[in-house]
Order: C-alpha cells, then structure tokens, then sequence
C-alpha cells in the first residue's frame, strides 16, 4: 500500500484569529514494505502529519492517497474504518489509551471494534502480549498496575493486535531504558522483514535513524526539508548540524576523525562501519 | 466541539483586553443583574444596543465571534421554544392539545431569549478577552473581604486558578486520547445514543486517571518547593486600577438610570 501527499497543507482553527500553520505544501511518497523515519523539531509538524495517514486529519488543501483511498478535505467521515484498520497508528505517550479492567481486553478491544468476535480477540491480545516481551502473567492485570514502560508495551501490543499492513510510531520508545528501546526496534524491524509491513517512526534518536531506515524525511516549520536515504542525509553533516538535527553516534565520531587527517570517502553511520573505515587506516599507521 | 468559544481566550491588545480584570467581572456580573430590570421592548433594546454596541466595538473578529457563540443559539432556541409552546396567557393564536401558543408565551419566550443570549454574548465577551489565570486573580481580589469572615480566599483562588490553569491541558488531552481510540476502530459518531455514550467510556477512564495522576504530581511538585497555603504571599502579576477602568463603571451607572427611565 503506497502512500502519497500531493500539495497537502493542514491549518489548525481555519479560519479563526488563532489559526495556525501545522503543515505546507507537503508532497511525498511512502512506498509498500518500507521503513520511513521522520524527524525534525519539536513542533515541525511530525505529529500532525502522522494523524492524515489514516484520516483522523484531513488536508486543509492537497490530497493525500494511502492504497486505494483519496483523502481530501471533501471526504466524508463515514466509511473510515476499512483504512483504520489498515494503518495502524501507536501515538506518542500511547500508555494514556488504557482503560480496559485487564490488559488482555485492553489488547482485545481493537479487534473488537472491527468486527473481530470476542474468543478470537482475546486469543490475538494472548498472542500480542508474548510479541511485546510481556509475560502472560499480566494477561488478566488491570493496565493500571503496571510501570510506566509495561504500559507503552501493552499499548503498542494493541495497535499490533489490529495487524495493519502499515504501522506508523510516534516516538514509540521516548522514556524507555536502554533494553526496552533495543527490544521495541528490533520488533518492529522483524515485523517489517518478516510481515513486510510498511514502517514510518516518528524518532529523535539517530542511531534508529541509521539502523533501521532505509528512507528519512525532514520537516522543518510544516515543511519538507529532505526526502532522502539515511546515508545520503548524514553524508552531509553540515546541512544536519546546521538545521540542527544531529548525527548518529558513528557519523559524529567520523566526522571528529575526519578533522584530525583520517580519510572517510563516505562517512559511516554505524559503528561497524566506522571499525570498518578505520581499522585498514590504522593498520597502515601502525607499520 | 473546537468551534465553540465559550470560554475560551484568543490573544489581542484592544481597549477590552486592556481593562482591568476585576472591572470586567463586576461589569460582566452587573449586567447580568440589570438584565432582569428589563421588562419591555424599549428595555430590551436599550441591553441589545449595548450588548452589540460592545461586542461592535471589542475590535474582536466578529465573524469567529457570532460563528462560535452559534451552537449555543441552538441550544437556548430549543429551550425557548418549550416556554414558547407550555405558557398560556392572552390571545391564544394556535391550539394542539396541551400545546399552544398565546399571546403572553410569545413575548415571555422572546425576552427569556434574548435574555439568555446577551448574557451569553458578554460572557463569551469575557473569557476571550481576559487571560484565565487573569480571572482568577480578579475573583481572588474581589474576593478579599470575605476574609475577615474566615473564608479560604487564598486557597479558593488557587484552586480556581488551578482549574482554570488545565482546562486546555484537558481539552487537548481529551482530543489526544479520542484519536488513538478513533485509530483503534471506535466511531464516535455512529450508532445511536445507547452507543455513543458508551463510546465515550474508552475516553473518559484515561482522562480521569491521567487527571488523578497528574493532581497527584502537581501537589508532590508544590510541596517539594515548600508551597504553604497560609502563608502570606506576594505576586507576580500585579493589577493597576486606572481612570479607563472607573470610567468603565461609570458607563454602568449611566446605562443603569437609562434602564430604569425606559422600563415600565
Ligand atoms: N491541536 C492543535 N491546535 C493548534 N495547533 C496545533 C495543534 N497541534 C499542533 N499544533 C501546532 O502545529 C505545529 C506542529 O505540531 P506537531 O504536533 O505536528 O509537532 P511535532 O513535530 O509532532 O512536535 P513534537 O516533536 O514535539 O511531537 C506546531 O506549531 C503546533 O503548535
Ligand atoms: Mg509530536
């Protein structure tokens, strides 16, 4: 499933003395089965961007294509469930969804509102909760028990349990510890390789940039600054630094490198990489 | 939901966002007083004119401003209309069993109409011209003589400034949590009313525990910095009464004995 952004421009309170510029002139294409991050500041329009991939916004101006569908700002609210259910969204903070009494009909209540019967959705939450590192011991715990951190997975575990051939992140792993975050990415690059579901993360962590992207746009005040590969975005460190975006751990370190004499014909963006680069450069020192 | 404005403050710099607070509230609360003074069309039109004659000169978007005051002419029109057709009094113009209009439900109707939307139509007035947090500081101010009475003054501002504080907060949150239950398949215009109410329970749990929880942060926040209810505090913002502000009052005064010369 394709997704496209003609000309898409989105103002919050048209209209109104408050209006305000969430984004502008946005074009774009999100290809099936790939993996797409999006970064940018701290309100330059990643959120609201994310929220016209399945309608819950729709373009002030432009037209935004996801498979079969045309969003416009004509399209009738009706009739949005078959996309719903396509695109999965897990939003920022996703822990503040919970309401169920136990975490398993937390999971279960997605498949529910599709048409899912209940003995089978509480079989795909079982099945979630495990795809999330939860132990099934928590299937029968009010959500509310649990840490901060279990919540976001039990969170994420619901979206999953839609299984949408397009799942979209909103900074999924912000506040957790290092093994969280490590376990969540791997999930969902499996899911991607595995289920050839298309990805798009909302991140500021370059180093998930790096790893795990094969595509990467950049918005800056509602604007599309660059539409591009990982590489080529960090091969260019200087229109990085200067839009103040930062580099992955093992470009930064390179580029460091580069400035003392070490020769980088391209600069690398993971650590394997850079050993890479550098071990032949060192070798040749060292005779 | 966003299109109403009842409540709500639109930045700006006119005239009315420059008096003072505390006269904004003893106007605002003043003419919903002599509104009941009212009792014929010349009354009732003294009140509009200076009802519309505000708003016209409030320098405020009055596009935005009648759009977002629209919904609520809606609901007090409903409301009217009960009165208009249950009253009975005078000439009766139509019949259907207890149903009727009469000469007396019309004119009774209309003023309860009016009298509604002006108080409405200064109300909106207010809070989109006045910083909440602005509010609270001119209650509290007006507020300060019940103090020799005992009454928590302090702790009431605060907790009106509080609320008022996170009204926004809650509205986002609300908007927040509606879209991710939307993203997972709930419609919460479908169905009939049996199932939009119960829609809305995936959205209310979160919000209420979120809201506790956050209640929660904010007192072990204010105390780790050694907030005290009682003690005496000074301020931050502090209001300037100025001669707009009599002047203000003054207008009151002048459109109360016009009031009183015209009604019956
Ligand atoms: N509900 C809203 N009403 C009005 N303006 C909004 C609303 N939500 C976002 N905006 C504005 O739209 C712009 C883009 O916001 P958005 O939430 O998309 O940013 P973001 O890139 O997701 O930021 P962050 O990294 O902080 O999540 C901001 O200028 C913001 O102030
Ligand atoms: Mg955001």
């Amino acid at each position: 499933m394709d997704i496209t952004f003609k000309n898409v421009s989105y103002i919050y309170d048209m209209n109104t003395p408050i209006a305000n510029l969430g984004l502008k002139n946005i074009n774009l294409t999100i290809q099936s089965g790939s993996y797409t991050a999006i970064i940018g500041h701290t309100g330059s329009g990643k959120s609201t961007l994310l929220q016209h991939l399945n309608a819950l916004l729709k373009p002030s101006e432009g037209t935004v294509v996801i498979g079969d569908r045309t969003i416009t700002n004509q399209t009738n609210n009706k009739n949005l469930k078959p996309l719903r259910k396509q695109v999965g969204i897990v939003f920022q903070f996703a822990e503040h969804q919970l309401f169920e009494e136990t975490v398993g009909k937390d999971i279960a209540f997605g498949p529910m509102n599709f048409g899912v019967s209940e003995s089978e959705s509480l079989e795909i939450a079982r099945e979630m909760l495990q795809t999330v590192g939860l132990e099934d011991k928590y299937f029968d715990v009010s959500p509310f028990d649990l840490s901060g951190g279990q919540m976001r997975r039990v969170a994420i575990a619901g979206v999953l349990a839609l299984k949408p051939s397009v799942l979209v992140l909103d900074e999924p792993t912000a506040g957790l510890d290092p093994k969280s975050r490590r376990e969540m990415m791997t999930l969902f690059a499996q899911l991607q390789k595995e289920q050839q579901l298309t990805i798009i993360l909302v991140t500021h962590q370059m180093d998930d940039v790096a790893n795990y992207a094969d595509h990467v746009i950049v918005l800056e005040k509602g604007q599309v600054i660059q539409d591009t590969t990982p590489k080529a975005l960090f091969n260019q460190p200087e229109f990085v630094l200067a839009h103040g975006i930062g580099l992955p751990k093992a470009t930064e370190f390179a580029v460091a490198l580069k400035a003392q004499g070490f020769e980088m014909s391209e600069l690398p963006m993971t650590t394997a990489a850079l050993i890479e680069g550098l071990t032949p450069q060192l070798e040749n020192k060292g005779k | 939901m966003d299109k109403m404005i009842l409540g709500r403050y639109v930045p700006g710099n006119t005239w009315l966002y420059r008096l003072d607070p505390r006269a904004k509230i003893v106007i605002s609360f003043y003419f919903i007083g002599i509104i009941f003074l009212a009792n014929n069309l010349w009354s009732y039109g003294v009140m509009i004119l200076f009802t519309l004659g505000i708003i016209a000169f409030s320098e405020v978007d009055q596009k935005f401003f009648f759009k977002g005051v629209r919904p609520l002419f809606f609901l007090i029109l409903i409301t009217v209309l009960f009165q208009l057709f249950l009253t009975r009094g005078g000439t009766i113009y139509w019949q259907f069993g207890p149903f009727a209009i009469s000469q007396y439900g019309l004119t009774s109707s209309l003023y309860v109409f009016l009298r509604f939307m002006m108080i409405i139509l200064i109300s909106t007035l207010l809070t989109l011209t006045t910083q909440p947090l602005m509010i609270a500081d001119a209650i509290e101010y007006l507020l300060m003589p019940l103090k020799k009475l005992h009454v928590p003054v302090d702790q009431i501002a605060l907790m009106i400034s509080l609320a008022l504080r996170f009204v926004p907060t809650l509205m986002d949150e609300t908007l927040a949590i509606m879209n991710a239950q939307r993203a997972r398949g709930v419609d919460f215009s479908e169905g009939g009313l049996f199932k939009r109410i119960k829609a809305l329970v995936p959205v209310l749990i979160p919000l209420f525990v979120n809201t506790f929880s956050r209640a929660g942060d904010l007192a072990v926040a204010m105390e780790s910095r050694g907030y005290n209810g009682d003690a005496p505090r000074s301020r931050y913002r502090v209001l300037h009464w100025h001669r707009r502000d009599t002047g203000a009052l003054v207008f009151m005064a002048v459109l109360t004995v016009i009031l009183i010369l015209v009604r019956k």
